[in-house]
C-alpha cells in the first residue's frame, strides 16, 4: 500500500518534471523518468523523483537566463570558425530590464527617496553639503527677512568652526527682525563652550547681556554665564575643584543668581517647534539632520547646578546644621530644592527631569534630617512622600527609556544599511555587464561564449538583486518614515523625541563602533573589500577566458 | 569553446564507474548505485559529460513488456581518455571511496 502510494507520488513528480523540462533536455528528462520504473523501495522512488524535479528545474533556469549560443551548424565547423557569439536571450534581456525599470520606479516613491537619502547620509564623511545648504537657505531668508529661517539656519551652522562670522550674523539678524527668537543665543552659546572651550566669542558676552535683559528671571541663562566663568578643570567634587570654585568669584556670583532666580526655561520646545516649522516651510525632509539639531541642542550646563548645590550651598549648609544655625541651613537646603522644583515643573525634557531629581533627593534628604530635628515631623513626612514620589518618577523615565531602546531595537537599521550595502554592489554588478556588452559591440575584446556568459549572469544576478534589494529597503524603512510624519505631527517634545530616537540607532549603525571611530569608516571598509573581492572575481574569470588554454582539467 | 568540466569529487567518482567497466553500456539507475550518487547530481553530470562529447547514450527497448524504453550510457574513447587522465593522480583514493559509497548501500 504504502509503496504504491509512494510510487504514485514519485510519478506524479517526475510528471511534473517532465512538463518543466525545456525542450533542449527533453530527451534526458524522459531518461530520469524511464529509470523511476526500475527504482527499487519507496522511499529511494521518491528522492529518485525529487532528485530529477530538481534537475529539471535547474535546467528550466538555464534556458531562462543563460545566454544563448548564435553560431549553430556542425561542430566542427564551429570548431574552425572559432569562439561562438554569446548573447543574452530575449527572455533574459527582458528580465533584466524588467527588474531595473521595477528598482526605479521606486524612486517615484516619496518613502523611498527619503530612505536612500537618509541611510546614504550615514555614510557621509562630513556635513560640509548639508552646511553649504544652510548657508543658502540662510541667504535667501536673509533677503526675505524670514526670521524663523535664519534662527534655524544659525543654529544648524552653530558648529561650523569655518563660518561662525555668517553664523552669527544669521543669529543677529533674526533676533533683531522678531525678539521673541532671542533665546537662540544660548544654543549658540553652547556651541561656543564645545568649538573652544578657552576661547570666548566676542559675540557671547553680548549674547548674554541680551538674554538677561530678555529674560531675567531664568535661572538656564545664568547657568551659561557661569560656564564662561569656570575653571577648565573643575569638574568634580573633589576639594581641588571646590578650591577652584571658590576663588572664582564670578561664577559663584552667576550661579548665585541661578539659584535665586524664579524660572527656568531651556528653550527647548521652542527649538523643536521652530525646527518642525521651518522644516515644514522649507520641504527641509531630512530626519538625519532633524535629529542631529534636536539632539545636539545646547541644554545649560547642568554641572553648574550640580556643583554648586553639592560643594557650596548644601555643604555649607551641613556646617551651619553643625554650629546649631538650623534657620541658615534650612535656607540653603531649600534653595536647592526650590530650584529643582522648577527644574522639574519647567524642564521639557527627560534629561532635565533626571537632574532635577538629582538635586531635590540631595536637598530633600537634609531638609527631613534637620525638621525632624527642629521638631517639626508634619513637613518631615511630607518630605518623605516626596522623595518617594521623586524616587518613583524617576525610576518610571528610566523604565521608559529602557522600553523605548527595545522597542526601537537595532534590526531595520542593519536592513536598511545592507540593503543600501546590496544596491551599491547590485549596480557594480549591472555596469559590469553593460560596459562589457558595449566594450564587445566596439572591439573584440572578450569575445568569447564563456566571458559572455559569465557577464551576462553577472548582469541577471545584479538586477535581480537590485530589485531585492530596493524592495527590502522600502519596506525596512517605512517604520522611519512613519516616525518622521510622527515626528512633524506630534504636539509634545516627548513624542517627537521618541519619534526621532529611530534615527539616533540608524546614525550609529553598527552599534559600538560609533564612537569608537566613526561607523561610516566601517562601510566604506565593508565596500572597499567587497569591491575588491568582486572585482577579483572578475578579473581572475576573465583571465581564464582570455587564455582559454589554462589547464583546469588534463587533455591529452 | 565548450567549458571544461569541473572535476568535482561527484564527477571522479562517476568517471571511476565508467572506467571500471569501459565498453559496457551502463544504466542511470545502475550508476546512481555504483556512485552513491543521487539522482539530482547523478544527471547533471551526465549531460555535461554528454555535451562534451565524452558521453554517449543510447534508448535500448525493456526487458519487460509494459516497461519504458531505457536510456544507457558509455564513455567515448574520447570521454575514456580524460577519464583515466583525469583519475591518475586520484585513482586509488576515488576508487577506495566509491567502493566505501557502495558497502556503504
Amino acid at each position: 500500500m504504502t509503496n504504491a502510494l509512494a510510487k504514485n507520488v514519485a510519478r506524479r513528480v517526475m510528471a511534473l518534471a517532465l512538463l518543466i523540462s525545456p525542450s533542449e533536455s527533453s530527451e534526458w528528462a524522459a531518461a530520469m523518468s524511464a529509470e523511476l520504473e526500475h527504482v527499487e523501495g519507496p522511499f529511494n522512488a521518491l528522492s529518485w523523483a525529487a532528485g530529477c524535479l530538481a534537475t529539471a528545474l535547474k535546467q528550466l533556469c538555464l534556458s531562462i537566463f543563460s545566454p544563448r549560443k548564435h553560431a549553430s551548424g556542425s561542430s566542427d565547423r564551429q570548431f574552425f570558425a572559432g569562439p561562438a557569439e554569446v548573447t543574452m536571450t530575449r527572455t533574459a534581456k527582458m528580465f533584466l530590464i524588467a527588474c531595473a525599470v521595477a528598482s526605479l520606479l521606486f524612486l517615484f516613491a516619496p518613502t523611498f527617496r527619503q530612505a536612500l537619502r537618509v541611510t546614504a547620509g550615514t555614510w557621509r564623511l562630513s556635513d560640509s553639503a548639508w552646511l553649504a545648504s544652510m548657508r543658502s537657505l540662510g541667504a535667501k531668508a536673509e533677503a526675505a527677512h524670514d526670521a524663523q529661517t535664519l534662527a534655524f539656519v544659525a543654529m544648524q551652522m552653530r558648529y561650523d568652526a569655518q563660518n561662525l562670522a555668517q553664523r552669527d550674523k544669521f543669529a543677529d539678524e533674526a533676533a533683531q527682525l522678531d525678539p521673541r527668537l532671542t533665546w537662540i543665543y544660548c544654543s549658540l552659546l553652547s556651541a561656543d563652550r564645545m568649538i573652544a572651550p578657552e576661547h570666548v566669542d566676542p559675540n557671547d558676552a553680548r549674547w548674554l547681556t541680551q538674554l538677561q535683559a530678555w529674560d531675567p528671571t531664568n535661572a538656564a541663562v545664568y547657568s551659561f554665564e557661569a560656564s564662561d566663568y569656570r575653571p577648565p578643570k573643575a569638574l568634580g567634587d573633589s576639594e581641588a575643584d571646590r578650591a577652584l570654585l571658590a576663588n572664582s568669584p564670578h561664577w559663584l556670583d552667576a550661579m548665585a543668581k541661578a539659584f535665586s532666580a524664579s524660572n527656568y526655561d531651556s528653550y527647548f520646545s521652542q527649538k523643536a517647534d521652530l525646527d518642525r516649522a521651518v522644516a515644514q516651510r522649507q520641504r527641509l525632509d531630512d530626519p538625519i539632520q532633524t535629529f542631529r539639531g534636536l539632539m545636539g541642542y545646547g541644554f545649560p550646563d547642568f554641572i553648574n547646578f550640580h556643583l554648586y548645590a553639592n560643594d557650596f550651598l548644601l555643604k555649607s549648609g551641613e556646617d551651619f546644621e553643625a554650629k546649631g544655625d538650623f534657620s541658615h541651613a534650612e535656607e540653603n537646603y531649600w534653595k536647592v530644592a526650590r530650584l529643582a522644583q522648577l527644574i522639574q515643573l519647567h524642564g521639557q525634557t527627560d534629561l532635565e527631569r533626571l537632574v532635577a531629581f538629582g538635586l531635590e533627593s540631595s536637598a530633600d534628604a537634609r531638609l527631613q534630617a534637620l525638621l525632624q530635628k527642629s521638631g517639626n515631623s508634619s513637613a518631615a513626612r511630607l518630605l518623605v512622600f516626596q522623595a518617594a514620589l521623586a524616587r518613583r518618577t524617576t525610576s518610571g523615565i528610566r523604565a521608559k527609556h529602557n522600553q523605548t531602546n527595545l522597542e526601537l531595537g537595532a534590526d531595520g537599521a542593519y536592513v536598511l544599511q545592507f540593503s543600501l550595502l546590496g544596491i551599491a554592489v547590485s549596480l557594480l554588478l549591472i555596469l559590469s555587464c553593460c560596459a562589457y556588452f558595449a566594450a564587445r559591440r566596439l572591439s573584440s575584446f572578450g569575445k568569447t561564449a564563456r566571458s559572455g556568459s559569465l557577464f551576462a549572469r553577472i548582469g541577471i544576478v545584479g538586477a535581480v538583486l537590485l530589485f531585492a534589494f530596493v524592495v527590502a529597503m522600502y519596506f525596512g524603512y517605512s517604520p522611519y518614515h512613519t516616525a518622521f510624519q510622527n515626528y512633524l505631527a506630534a504636539s509634545n517634545p516627548g513624542d517627537m523625541y521618541k519619534s526621532l530616537l529611530r534615527f539616533e540607532v540608524l546614525q550609529e549603525m553598527p552599534n559600538g563602533l560609533f564612537y569608537s571611530f566613526r561607523s561610516i569608516y566601517f562601510w566604506y571598509t565593508v565596500i572597499a573589500l567587497g569591491g575588491a573581492i568582486i572585482a577579483w572575481i572578475i578579473l581572475r574569470r576573465v583571465l581564464r577566458t582570455l587564455h582559454p588554454h589554462a589547464p583546469v582539467h588534463p587533455a591529452t | 569553446m565548450l567549458r571544461p568540466v569541473r572535476m568535482s569529487h561527484q564527477t571522479l567518482r562517476l568517471l571511476a564507474a565508467f572506467v571500471a567497466q569501459p565498453r559496457d553500456w551502463r544504466y542511470g539507475y545502475d550508476l546512481s548505485r555504483a556512485t552513491t550518487l543521487k539522482s539530482g547530481t547523478l544527471y547533471p553530470i551526465l549531460m555535461r559529460l554528454n555535451k562534451r562529447g565524452w558521453l554517449e547514450t543510447r534508448w535500448v527497448a525493456p526487458e519487460l513488456s509494459g516497461r519504458p524504453p531505457r536510456h544507457m550510457y558509455r564513455l567515448t574513447p574520447d570521454g575514456l581518455r580524460v577519464a583515466r587522465t583525469s583519475l591518475a593522480p586520484s585513482d586509488a583514493r576515488v576508487l577506495r571511496r566509491s567502493a566505501y559509497g557502495a558497502a556503504r548501500c
